[in-house]
């Protein structure tokens, strides 16, 4: 709590008070307490009901949203320290609280408790602190502890592990990140519980909410580190749902759905599947390999044959032609040494996003005429 | 310890202009606060979160005219990463005339306010290397007032005028500026 010389004064005496209202309640109320490296103004414990870590503002400016990620912190170190007791994050401020921050408050499950809550007048403390007190007694406890959450975390965070690490080659899914998921889990259960009411399966919606939270976190990560693994997944989610309901009485459903979306991805030429392959480095062609450049000049000239005017070339579908549009981004493309990125299309007269367009075609049509001729 | 920031301004974007002096938004720096780490709900909840080698920075909207900002140090001096922002803000928000509602640097384990900051002339006059030559300079005319002004009075009062004119020149140098008093 702040103690300047000003407030200070006013900040003790609303502080003597709360824990006064606090003990007239039945929490035994420890002043101070040393929480890991923090120090939160009390901590009060009952029979039968969560801990309380309690933060005052004694100050009439509005609450700062850095005071609310505070008494989380508190929480979060009380949780590691006894993760099998239920504790709650209470902010206590005379100034109101403004929307924005007491959004934030909920969405990490600090309960804020202003001047304004209080039915009587701010100015007598004691006044104010014991009307706090009655609606700290009333707040509502969930029969699921940290301990429990973060189990369940761990649980769904491994299964999914096992999933995707076999197929993927990577994964996403971090165990070491129960806790966190835990600890949101719980929060989130907790809002469900003040905006519905009694929840008659608390444990079974927690596994759900955390479950969700974990694929959605899953989905986020894939989305930038390996977008096929994540397109690939999408079509084992799709066809899984298919066959469940095509089959309810079937299980070995996961596996068709990953036998299709194999299939499917094939088809659609998607690179997918990562294989452990520790000579693959190896593998790589460095530029300067005189097989390389070799390779390369072979390459083209093998197109400067097959795009000459006249030439035979077909594929196994179809004849191919080459315009002279072709021919003339081939040697567009050869200036540049290869390097589609580096054309310089307006140079040429070419608009670059008309001139990315013929490239695309070029590059199609000697695709489908060289396909196998590395081989 | 970490400084936390109110900064109130006239209506527009604040929060553009201010990105782009700044490094790339990055939320993911919140997990290595001690701060914000307690919940990953911040990661979706600021508005802004960046890192340098130095300190972290993370924003938060309070309104459509209000902006609470948290500093955190990281290897640096707290007080002149809250100047280096401060400057910052008022470059790129000039046109919003941003106004530093309130600057205070906390204790993290106990919550206690151990530094305060305030913008304006009234704290740059409260600053005290300055009272001296003020009152030097006030001095001075107190005694050319009293003893008359003949040549060799003024020339011994040209010292001490020179010291309050600068010292004067200061304060409302940094007062226009709107750079940070600090107080403890």
């Amino acid at each position: 709590m702040a103690r300047l010389a000003g407030p200070h004064a006013q900040a003790t005496v609303l502080e003597g008070a709360v824990r006064s209202a606090l003990e007239a309640e039945g929490w035994t109320v420890d002043d101070h307490p040393v929480i890991g490296s923090y120090q939160p103004d009390f901590m009060a414990s009952g029979e039968s009901r969560p801990d309380l870590i309690v933060e005052i503002k004694a100050t009439s400016r509005p609450i700062h949203f850095a005071s609310v990620a505070q008494v989380a912190s508190y929480v979060r170190a009380a949780l590691e320290a006894q993760p099998d007791r239920e504790v709650r994050g209470v902010l206590l401020s005379i100034a109101p609280l403004t929307a924005a921050a007491r959004d934030a408050a909920e969405k990490v499950g600090v309960t804020v408790l202003t001047g304004s809550d209080a039915p009587s007048t701010i100015d007598d403390p004691q006044v104010l602190a014991a009307a706090w007190a009655r609606q700290l007694r009333d707040l509502e406890t969930v029969p699921v502890t940290l301990d429990t959450a973060i189990k369940i975390a761990q649980g769904i965070l491994e299964r999914v592990d096992r999933q995707f690490t076999p197929r993927y080659g990577t994964s996403v899914a971090e165990v070491g990140a129960a806790a966190a998921f835990g600890y949101e889990g719980l929060i989130q259960l907790k809002q469900k519980r003040a905006k519905f009411g009694e929840i008659t399966e608390p444990r079974a919606l927690l596994t759900t909410i955390i479950f969700r939270n974990v694929l959605s976190e899953v989905d986020a990560a894939m989305r930038t580190m390996a977008p096929g693994a994540r397109a690939h997944h999408r079509l084992v989610e799709k066809y899984y749902e298919q066959l469940a309901n095509e089959e309810p009485t079937q299980t070995a459903h996961y596996e068709r759905a990953v036998r299709l979306a194999d299939e499917e991805s094939e088809r659609l030429g998607r690179f997918l599947v990562r294989v452990a392959d520790e000579g693959a480095i190896e593998q790589v062609e460095d530029p300067n390999d005189p097989y390389s450049k070799v390779f390369d000049e072979d390459f083209v000239r093998t197109i400067d044959e097959i795009v000459e005017p006249g030439a035979v070339t077909s594929s196994a579908r179809q004849p191919v032609q080459f315009t002279a549009t072709d021919r003339h981004t081939w040697s567009m493309l050869k200036a540049a040494a290869l390097s589609s990125a580096d054309i310089e299309w307006s140079k040429y007269g070419v608009d670059p996003h008309i001139g990315s367009q013929r490239l695309s075609a070029f590059l199609k049509k000697v695709a489908t005429v060289v396909r196998d001729w590395r081989s | 310890m970490r400084a936390e920031l109110t900064i109130r301004h006239k209506a527009g974007d604040f929060l553009a202009p201010l990105s782009q002096q700044l490094p790339a938004d990055d939320r993911s720096c919140l997990s290595r606060s001690l701060l914000f780490a307690s919940s990953r709900a911040w990661q979706a909840n600021v508005a802004f979160a960046t890192e340098t080698p130095h300190w972290r920075l993370v924003v938060y909207s309070d309104g459509a005219d209000q902006w609470q900002m948290v500093v955190e140090p990281i290897h640096g001096d707290l007080k002149k990463a809250c100047g280096s922002l401060w400057s910052t803000v008022q470059r790129s928000t000039r046109s919003l005339s941003p106004k530093l509602d309130r600057l205070e640097v906390i204790d993290d384990g106990t919550g206690q306010v151990v530094a305060q900051a305030r913008t304006g002339l009234a704290p740059q006059v409260r600053r005290r290397e300055f009272w001296l030559p003020l009152a030097v300079g006030l001095a001075n005319g107190v005694v050319l007032a009293t003893t008359g002004a003949d040549t060799a009075t003024i020339r011994a009062t040209i010292p001490g005028f020179a010291a309050a004119a600068i010292a004067l020149l200061f304060i409302v140098g940094d007062a226009v500026r709107k750079s940070l008093v600090w107080h403890d």
